[in-house]
């Protein structure tokens, strides 16, 4: 389970995580086969092709652990392993992007904002905590549910209920950047916006479209950054 | 004399953590230890600057907090700018002196094409990677396990490698070039670089609301702002 935490290390182009993958079922491969001759199909099977989200990649080493053992055993065909993992990837890979990188990531961001409006040093351990809840629990709880289901791993993984987690989440964000858009406006220290009340507000609001427009037309962050500049540094020539 | 001698070793010592920190971005672990929020005030914790090192890296993870990666695409890296910001405002402001949102814009302003170059170099990295899958394949052949697990690891090697290699050329340049470009700045770009500190969280909030999907989400959000930034008139 450990080593589903390097699952990455080497992803290349041709066959992604599966170096990753391999490393990981090696020790568990080791002990059923041994040094005998007959390690080596297993192993080249786990070789193959195999991408898909790096945290969800736990219930899949589970699962895999668990039905090679049945394959040991003769109670199962080794093809039928590769099969399971190319059936689940995709679809695990998709959930874990959104969930993990679209939804939780920037929660946890915008949270440990707001925090340091309180506590600035406690910010960045409150990111690492909220994210890494939900984590290493997927990585954990993930793997063992894949150990003791085998296949039934796509029936128990059900119980992270990530697409209803991820509406009230991603709805929480939305209403949290405007609230810390206002907070930031509002807050009055000599520089910044807000030292122009209300003016200020408008100010950010007006800026805040034009970003929103211009990001939707694919304009990238980098040259707005380097737009917004030039502009700000023109008008301070002046004002 | 004594500044710089401590200037190198710092560099050092940042570029060894600095290839760890970069590991969790991609390669393993990804517990977010390489997110700006928590890179930056552990850039700053070692430079003797904590608090500058936790003002970087909130900008920096707002202006990132939109850019996701969705598949196969990795966006810009904002560990390596979370790392050179806060090391490069510091000095500066230990040695010469300098107001301190200015320094940080100044110096995000010059490392973002470094994102941008260390996106390039991780993608060359996972094509070198094709060489470790192609060797192990030949060590099963050969019946050698440990010979596997050897190529299994190698691309953190690598990775581990090439981001201290980066991180190390950059912080020693940035280090000798910042403070000279820094005072060939007129007052005007000073106050610019200070303005455009302002907007940084405008950007990053507007590409998040670009990047989430989420159905009325502009409405809810001016919504939420509008309300919240009425009670704070009010009261």
């Amino acid at each position: 389970m450990l080593r589903s935490f390097l699952i990455q290390g080497t992803w290349n182009f041709e066959r992604m995580q599966n170096l990753g993958f391999c490393y990981a079922l090696l020790p568990a491969l080791t002990h059923l086969y041994g040094k005998d001759e007959k390690i080596r199909g297993p192993v080249k099977r786990h070789l193959e092709f195999f991408n898909t989200h790096p945290y969800m990649a736990a219930p899949v080493i589970g699962a895999a652990v668990k039905m090679e053992e049945d394959v040991a055993r003769g109670k199962m065909n080794g093809e039928d392993v590769n099969t399971f993992k190319v059936g689940v990837m995709g679809s695990y890979g998709a959930i874990g992007d959104s969930f993990f990188w679209s939804t939780l990531k920037p929660f946890a961001s915008l949270i440990a904002v707001f925090s340091s409006l309180m506590d600035q040093v406690l910010s960045p351990f409150i990111f690492l905590i909220l994210y890494n809840i939900s984590h290493f629990r997927l990585r954990i709880e993930g793997f063992y549910l894949g150990y003791n289901e085998g296949i039934g791993v796509i029936d128990g993984m059900k119980r992270f209920n990530f697409p209803n987690m991820m509406k009230k989440i991603k709805a929480l964000t939305v209403i949290s950047s405007g609230v810390l858009l206002a907070v930031y406006v509002s807050i009055k220290p000599e520089t910044g916006f807000g030292q122009y009340g209300l003016i200020g507000a408008l100010v950010a609001v007006v800026l805040f479209g034009l970003y929103y427009r211009a990001l939707k037309w694919g304009v990238t962050p980098q040259i707005l950054i380097y737009a917004s500049l030039a502009v700000t540094a023109g008008l301070s020539a002046f004002v | 004399m004594r500044e710089r001698s401590l200037i190198v070793a710092e560099i050092v010592l940042i570029s060894l953590i600095g290839g760890f920190i970069s590991i969790d971005r991609t390669a393993a672990f990804q517990i977010m230890i390489s997110r700006p929020v928590v890179t930056s005030p552990l850039i700053g914790m070692m430079l003797g600057d904590v608090m500058t090192g936790i003002q970087a890296g909130l900008i920096i993870e707002l202006l990132w907090i939109g850019a996701l990666p969705v598949g196969a695409s990795v966006p810009p890296d904002e560990t390596i700018v979370s790392i050179l910001v806060p090391s490069l405002a510091i000095w500066q402001s230990r040695i010469i002196g300098g107001e301190s949102f200015q320094t940080l814009a100044f110096a995000l302003v010059l490392t973002i094409p470094l994102a941008m170059l260390a996106r390039r170099l991780d993608s060359r990295i996972r094509e070198k990677n094709i060489a470790s899958a192609h060797a192990a394949d030949r060590f099963v052949q050969e019946g050698s396990m440990e010979g596997v697990g050897r190529e299994c690891l190698s691309g953190l090697k690598r990775f581990y490698f090439a981001y201290s290699l980066l991180i190390f050329i950059s912080l020693i340049t940035g280090a000798a070039l910042f403070p000279f470009l820094y005072s060939l700045l007129p007052p005007f770009f000073l106050k610019g670089l200070e303005r455009l500190f302002y907007l940084l969280p405008v950007i990053g909030l507007a590409s998040l609301m670009v990047s989430t999907r989420v159905k009325n989400s502009l409405k809810f959000f001016f919504l939420s702002f509008t309300l919240v930034f009425s009670l704070f008139e009010v009261f």
